[in-house]
């Protein structure tokens, strides 16, 4: 068994640097895509930024769960609390990865789709804005989690 | 300033000889919205043909870009400005003014030709010295020349120019139209406290030679035609968020718009998450700052464009976001990411308490995690409520009465549940007896909805009434993140304080807060309202009303 301590660092680990690489896949995947829709379209991009935004909010949700469990570290002492942190560190990270995949996908096809037909947006957004409702999902039980501890 | 400006349509058929003086003269009165008749002449039973691209439309574009680049190798630009006056032959103007941009380039093309012979004599190493003074002095002159040349022709270039894209204008506005064998057929809206005057300018400027009906916009009238376009008219701090309901999708003439509603329900959800009296007292006065500086230039005419344009012209909703947040700030007792300023604790005020948990204010979001979901569920709830009324108006509006029994039936049931759970406590959501003892709350509109739904249609429906549920809870959710961002945002001014204390920490963590926060929190508080809120009562994907207008003051020679 790994001391408390150990697995609560590993939690703040997990949650603020795994989502981050949720939040640069998908930062990346329509950063790229803009840079090329804007060429076409620059009017476009101030719609399209909605994306890049939504993904860096993950990197933020991961900083707040690791923030708050950095602020309950002195608590971790017993097995039970050790699990709990490391819970939260894991739905966490596990949560904003996914949203950003699909922010990833569903973002870039967005950017390409308004070059062609600005007025799809309405409905290519819903796709983005679901994907990224998964990491709040995630952080709301993630708070819980550590509200326990 | 909730509904469009009414439309009515105008339908004119005008003699041929007569149809570019009145373009001419409705393109000044810039009130009329022409409608694209190339794919509806079938209303017209085959007696319309559609207007074909001639050879013209390709001649005026070949003489506006002979001209633009003599005008752009002379360093000349514009156009006749607004208000100008310009008098034009529409009949010989392209054979007149072909001949004149021949002779300028003509004129223009030998004078840089005899200055790029000396230029090429000049450049040759083996020169007397005598010799090169004196072709020195005859380039200062064809230079002085060619200057003076570029100056005597610049205003009649403009003018050419202006009158060519007039012309232009003209031809690409009749392909709109529909044409028999010696008439225009034309269809446009107009706002209804202009008909008059578009009408009295139909028949001043066609000589009488016209026929027109006016037809009112009713929606059974135009079902399968097309819906007016629309027009608001607004007190101007309203302009920022018609644009941001303008971005999401254009709204549908039958429908209220948001924008006005929005002006109150935006600033609140974007103070919740930047509730910090310090901070949003900075974004405020930067927003009243940004509204002045952009009314100063807009008098002066010079308003930029680009991201200041945009920064300049959000001024009115970052101020009322920055008040909005001082008001938050003080529920949360917030000032500068710590709960103290010059050694004054700051008590977090209570301005009322709703049911058995809700709080509004009266705690430290940070500390008391819960309370602050419980806050955000309930803020989300009455936004989503305020929603589906705005649902229920609309349908009420639109005569649809069977839908409207469905949205009914969903606030009803929408309502009944928040009710229980914030008057009774959050305990008794997954408590099947409750609802059992009191099934007006949730059992009986859910099961009716179920059996209005699936009579009216059918499978269709009951799939929407399972939606209407699954919608409404995971909407709610949603605004959850209302409490995430509220803590985002002051755990970071907070993570700043302990890193640096004193002002440096303050300053850090104030300007990190507006600069990163504020966008994001701009973006979530923008998504709720375009997603969760939008889509319980917002179609949109209409046409925004743009009026065919010519700025310059033209009047036509030989107007026949």
């Amino acid at each position: 068994m790994l001391s408390p301590g150990l697995l609560g660092i590993i939690s703040i680990v997990l949650s603020a640097g795994v989502s981050a690489i949720g939040a640069i896949f998908a930062i990346i995947s329509v950063g790229t895509a803009m840079a090329g829709a804007g060429t076409e379209r620059p009017e476009i991009l101030s719609r399209a930024m909605l994306a890049v935004v939504l993904a860096e909010a993950l990197a933020i949700y991961g900083l707040l769960a690791a923030f708050m469990l950095v602020g309950a570290l002195p608590k971790i002492t017993t097995e039970e609390s050790a699990f709990k942190a490391l819970g939260a560190g894991m739905v966490i990270a596990t949560s904003s990865l996914a949203a950003g995949l699909g922010i990833a996908y569903c973002g870039s096809a967005m950017t390409g789709a308004l070059v062609e037909k600005p007025e799809t947006f309405s409905g290519n957004v819903i796709s983005v804005v679901l994907a990224e409702a998964i990491g709040i999902y995630g952080l709301l039980i993630a708070f819980m989690l550590i509200g326990q501890i | 300033m909730l509904r469009p400006i009414p439309m009515v349509k105008i339908r004119a058929i005008v003699y041929e000889d007569y149809i570019n003086n009145v373009l001419c003269e409705l393109g000044k009165l810039k009130s009329v919205h022409f409608v694209d008749l190339r794919n509806k002449l079938d209303r017209f039973k085959g007696y319309v043909k559609p207007v074909e691209a001639g050879e013209i439309i390709f001649r005026y574009s070949n003489l506006i870009s002979r001209v633009s680049k003599i005008m752009d190798s002379m360093g000349i630009s514009g156009l006749r400005k607004a208000g100008e006056r310009l008098t034009v032959n529409i009949g010989r103007l392209l054979d007149e003014a072909e001949k004149e941009i021949e002779e300028i380039e003509k004129s223009y093309r030998a004078l840089n030709e005899e200055v790029s012979t000396i230029e090429k004599t000049l450049s040759a190493p083996e020169l007397y010295e005598e010799r090169r003074e004196e072709l020195e002095k005859r380039l200062k002159e064809k230079r002085l020349e060619l200057e003076k040349f570029s100056e005597s022709v610049a205003s009649r270039l403009i003018t050419l120019r202006t009158s060519l894209e007039f012309g232009l204008k003209l031809e690409n506005t009749k392909l709109l139209f529909g044409r028999t064998f010696k008439t225009f057929v034309f269809e446009a809206w107009v706002p209804e406290d202009r008909s008059a005057d578009v009408v009295r300018v139909l028949k001043e400027a066609s000589k009488g030679l016209v026929i027109f009906e006016t037809l009112k916009a009713e929606r059974e009238h135009v079902e399968g035609h097309e819906s007016p376009p629309v027009l608001y008219r607004f007190p101007s701090f309203l302009e920022p968020f018609e644009k941001l309901v303008e971005s999401f999708s254009i709204q549908s003439y039958y429908e209220i718009n948001p924008a006005p509603i929005m002006a109150i329900t935006f600033p609140i959800l974007f103070g919740v998450m930047f509730a910090d009296v310090g901070q949003a007292a900075i974004l405020a006065v930067s927003g009243l700052i940004f509204s002045i500086l952009r009314r100063r230039l807009k008098r002066r005419g010079a308003e930029p464009s680009g991201l200041t344009g945009m920064v300049l012209s959000a001024g009115e909703l970052l101020f009322l976001c920055g008040l909005s947040g001082i008001f938050w700030g003080l529920l949360f007792g917030e000032v500068f990411g710590s709960h103290e300023i010059l050694g004054m604790h700051i008590h977090p005020l209570e301005l009322a308490t709703v049911g058995k948990e809700i709080r509004i204010g009266g705690f430290i979001p940070s500390e008391d995690i819960i309370a602050m979901f419980h806050l955000a569920l309930f803020i989300g709830s009455i936004h989503l409520m305020l929603g589906l009324t705005l649902n229920l108006v609309n349908k009420l509006l639109m005569k649809e009465y069977k839908e409207a029994v469905s949205v009914v039936l969903w606030m009803w049931f929408y309502s009944g549940a928040a009710y229980a759970v914030f008057n009774f406590g959050s305990h008794v959501a997954f408590d099947f007896g409750f609802w059992l003892l009191n099934p007006h709350l949730l059992i009986v509109p859910l099961i009716l909805m179920i059996i209005v739904e699936g009579l009216l249609r059918k499978i269709e429906g009951l799939s929407h009434s399972f939606m209407a549920l699954i919608e409404s809870m995971s909407h709610t959710v949603s605004y959850g993140r209302l409490l995430a961002l509220t803590l985002i945002h002051a755990s970071m001014s907070k993570m700043f304080l302990n890193v640096i204390p004193g002002l440096g920490g303050i300053i850090s963590g104030t300007l990190l807060a507006l600069i990163l926060e504020g966008i994001i929190i701009f973006v979530h508080t923008l998504r709720l309202h375009w997603v969760e809120w939008f889509s319980k009562f917002y179609s949109g994907g209409e046409v925004k009303y743009t009026p065919f207008e010519i700025i310059v003051d033209v009047s036509l020679v030989d107007a026949r």
